[in-house]
């Protein structure tokens, strides 16, 4: 009786979602609620949670509740601490969501509501969770050892060495981008330009407080923390409306990118105690509140969607970026999907700190739907607002001018009807000067976010607020992820410099942490510059080589985990990393060849680069002008070999993983697995 | 061992209603704790008194603060 009635429920959930699911992909014309989206998406997690990560514990990973975890047997209190299942699902989840989640749909939404959906579920379920569950339970097995460490151990030395490079050119291509988002959210605003200049001291605070005052006390200084931020917020309108005042905080882009790149180095060469983990302890409350915010506003206020299933620019014209569905919108949606990075947090400090093996399901798969879920409400933030507006902000000025007048007209034009007095009324309701030419997400989620907000709490007076709240709290994680990227960055480039040049390696030398900070900072640096002068917005080349660099990683992640499989003689269900792993390779390297070689000068980097050679031949430049195009030149190419090198890593990497196959299908390779011996738990059922 | 006990918590109140509450708050708090890295120190100090290694004292409290910060944020905590 019990198993029929759950079997009627699990039928129930599933035929709500498959319904919900239709309605959004076969829905036109008409404006649909944002309620369809969240059925859809929790339907959808709900049963694959339910069914295919079961499958994949029982059957695929064997997952052994009898076998001791390393916090188990390590447990030192340190590294090693076994952890509530819940408590650390909390800590992973904090962990793998960032900035990306949010501006990777905010970005796809050029093509429409119905793709970027369909992917962040769809991805999520078959590719992303299944990503961070296997290599979290392969770690686990393996004392928690990294990823680099299980690739040179599972499947060779090289594999080893260019997962290393992998992660190396990921974080260089991701700083400069997350970067680039803040520089574009910031630019020529006081408001949102002071409340995050303001997070610094409050953050140096916190750091003492933390340190000397009341040491270790987490919880007493955030709520200092997030008490001064919110207030800061509001100061940040006093500060806009006092001419003198606001002079100082607005900032050009090139002034944001140098003070931006000033902060990475001293984030990365200061103790991490002073400013670099308070920061993060600030960023991990105001998320996961804004989080938790944004779904309680969608579910409240059930927004309708303006934004079309598929607008033109599925034929690639798109402005916010160039290309066509495949393969742009599963670069562009990477986090939300499929994250390669989020392999290096599962092989990083969630497997020390899991208490029994079958956790990994709930934390692995579990957190990763979680995520997929933040980057189905960044949908339909961004869809809610009127798709005019969306193209307003999203688009750079070499497209649709630099005035709200030629904006409207050119928008208009496309067939979203923008009025250019509407665009001016909301700058001035956000407390702006204008929102024309924001490319990057941020500015545009905001918005979203704010409508949503002032929905629900304090009407259009508190717009300003709400869009501003939005803003720090995006920055201010955005900057989370550049202080603490940029030392993990430098610690990376001391291991990898060390070994031509000792004294490098050695950690407390202060001229090695300060040349090797240097090192990490000039180059995500050099990228964010080149992307702040860019006339089409930087956007539109630095979002595709970061989504290229991270599923890059992801593939990385999935051709390590089917080895794995293989040599646990798991043949039958190859399938379950092999073909995520094929779409990945896939997208990553038709987007390679795209970025390189493609005809339109707004896909293609080369031919980018030799249409503004023919422009200098011609002599269309002026001559007060040609030393910034020749630099844009250099910039496309450069651009164009980062991209050929992050293509080829992965045909060096997968022609070293299908040799090592082959060898294993044969039998000429004994299926020698690395796991750590087999000790049984001293832990009591229900422990 | 650091854990969340849903049982013992807040067994002696009188009333039903104020019990189910002072746990389901004693627990969130717990788990707040344990969450944020509120508890860090006191988990720590649980594991040496087990486990003692060697003849050295624990740490205090500010040196295992910084000691656990420098270790955390020399690999990747936060993603993208």
């Amino acid at each position: 009786m019990k198993r029929l009635f759950s079997a009627l429920i699990w039928c129930g959930v599933a035929a709500l979602g498959a319904g919900a699911l239709s309605t959004i992909a076969l829905h036109r014309g008409e404006p649909l609620n944002a309620t369809w989206f969240v059925l859809a998406a929790v339907c959808c997690y709900l049963v694959s949670y339910r069914f295919y990560s079961a499958f994949l514990a029982a059957r695929v990973l064997a997952l052994d509740d009898t076998r001791a975890t390393p916090a188990e047997r390590h447990d030192d209190g340190r590294d090693f601490v076994p952890t509530n299942k819940w408590v650390l699902f909390g800590h992973h989840f904090a962990a793998i969501a960032g900035p990306g989640p949010l501006v990777g749909p905010t970005l796809a939404a050029q093509f429409g509501y119905l793709p970027g959906t369909l992917w962040l579920i769809a991805g999520a379920v078959l590719g992303g969770c299944v990503q961070d569950f296997v290599i979290l339970l392969f770690s686990i097995r393996r004392d928690g050892k990294s990823l680099g460490q299980m690739a040179r151990e599972e499947v060779g030395r090289r594999g080893g060495i260019l997962a290393q490079f992998a992660v190396l050119a990921i974080m260089v291509i991701l700083l400069a981008v997350v970067g680039l988002v803040v520089v574009n959210a910031l630019k020529s605003s006081p408001w949102a330009t002071f409340t995050l200049a303001m997070t610094i001291p409050i953050a140096l605070l916190m750091g003492v407080y933390l340190r000397y005052w009341r040491p270790g006390r987490v919880l007493e200084a955030s709520l200092l923390g997030v008490a001064l931020v919110i207030f800061v917020v509001v100061a940040g309108q006093w500060v806009a409306d006092a001419p003198s005042w606001a002079r100082i905080f607005t900032l050009s882009g090139t002034a944001l990118a140098t003070a931006l790149i000033a902060y990475g180095f001293a984030a990365s060469a200061l103790p991490v105690w002073l400013l670099l983990a308070p920061r993060d302890y600030l960023s991990a409350f105001i998320k996961a509140g804004a989080i938790l915010a944004l779904a309680c506003g969608i579910l409240l206020v059930r927004p309708v969607v303006q934004m079309p299933a598929l607008t033109r620019f599925i034929d690639g014209s798109g402005p916010v970026f160039a290309g066509k569905i495949f393969p742009f919108c599963f670069i562009t949606i990477a986090c939300g999907a499929v994250s390669g990075f989020h392999s290096l947090v599962a092989s990083g400090t969630t497997p020390k700190m899991i208490l029994r093996e079958g956790h990994a399901r709930l934390i692995g798969y579990g957190a990763m739907l979680m995520e997929s879920f933040v980057g189905v409400m960044a949908m339909v933030a961004a869809c809610a607002m009127s798709p005019g507006v969306y193209f307003a902000i999203n688009s750079p000025a070499s497209i649709v001018g630099a005035t709200a007048e030629s904006a409207s007209a050119t928008i208009s034009g496309w067939g979203f009807p923008l009025d250019p007095r509407a665009m001016h009324d909301l700058a001035r309701a956000v407390g702006e000067q204008t929102l024309l030419n924001r490319a990057g997400g941020a500015p545009s989620l905001a918005v979203g976010m704010a409508q949503i907000f002032s929905s629900t709490i304090g009407g259009p007076r508190l717009l300003g607020i709400w869009y501003h709240f939005a803003i720090m709290f995006e920055a201010l994680f955005i900057l989370t992820v550049l202080d603490a990227g940029t030392r993990v960055g430098r610690f990376m480039v001391q291991e990898l410099g060390g070994r031509v040049w000792k004294p490098l390696a050695r950690t407390g030398w202060v001229p090695g942490i300060l040349l090797s900070s240097g090192a990490i900072v000039g180059l995500w640096g050099y990228f964010l510059y080149q992307g702040v002068v860019d006339p089409f917005g930087g956007i539109n080349s630095l979002w595709p080589l970061f989504g290229i660099a991270n599923q890059l990683l992801a593939a990385v992640a999935l051709v390590v985990a089917t080895t794995i499989l293989m040599k646990m003689g798991r043949w039958r269900w190859l399938w379950v990393t092999l073909v995520p792993m094929c779409a990945l390779v896939a997208v990553t390297m038709t987007a390679s060849y795209q970025k390189i070689f493609h005809a339109n000068p707004r896909i293609g980097l080369l031919a980018y680069a030799s249409a503004l050679s023919s422009q200098i031949a011609a002599g269309q430049i002026p001559a007060g002008k040609l030393a910034e195009t020749q630099r844009l030149i250099f910039n496309q190419r450069l651009d164009a070999v980062v991209s050929a090198v992050l293509a080829l890593m992965i045909l060096a990497l997968l022609a070293d993983a299908a040799r090592h196959w082959y060898g294993l299908i044969t039998r000429r390779i004994q299926p020698v697995l690395h796991e750590s011996p087999y000790i049984a738990t001293r832990w009591a059922e229900g422990d | 061992m650091s854990r969340l006990s849903f049982r013992s918590v807040g067994a002696d109140f009188p009333s039903p209603f104020f019990a189910v509450f002072f746990r389901a708050a004693r627990v969130f708090w717990r788990a707040l704790r344990e969450w944020s890295g509120d508890a860090a120190y006191e988990r720590y100090l649980r594991a040496f008194t087990a486990r003692p290694r060697g003849t050295s004292p624990p740490l205090s409290p500010a040196e295992f603060y910084v000691e656990q910060l420098e270790r955390r944020y020399s690999r990747p905590t936060r993603c993208c």
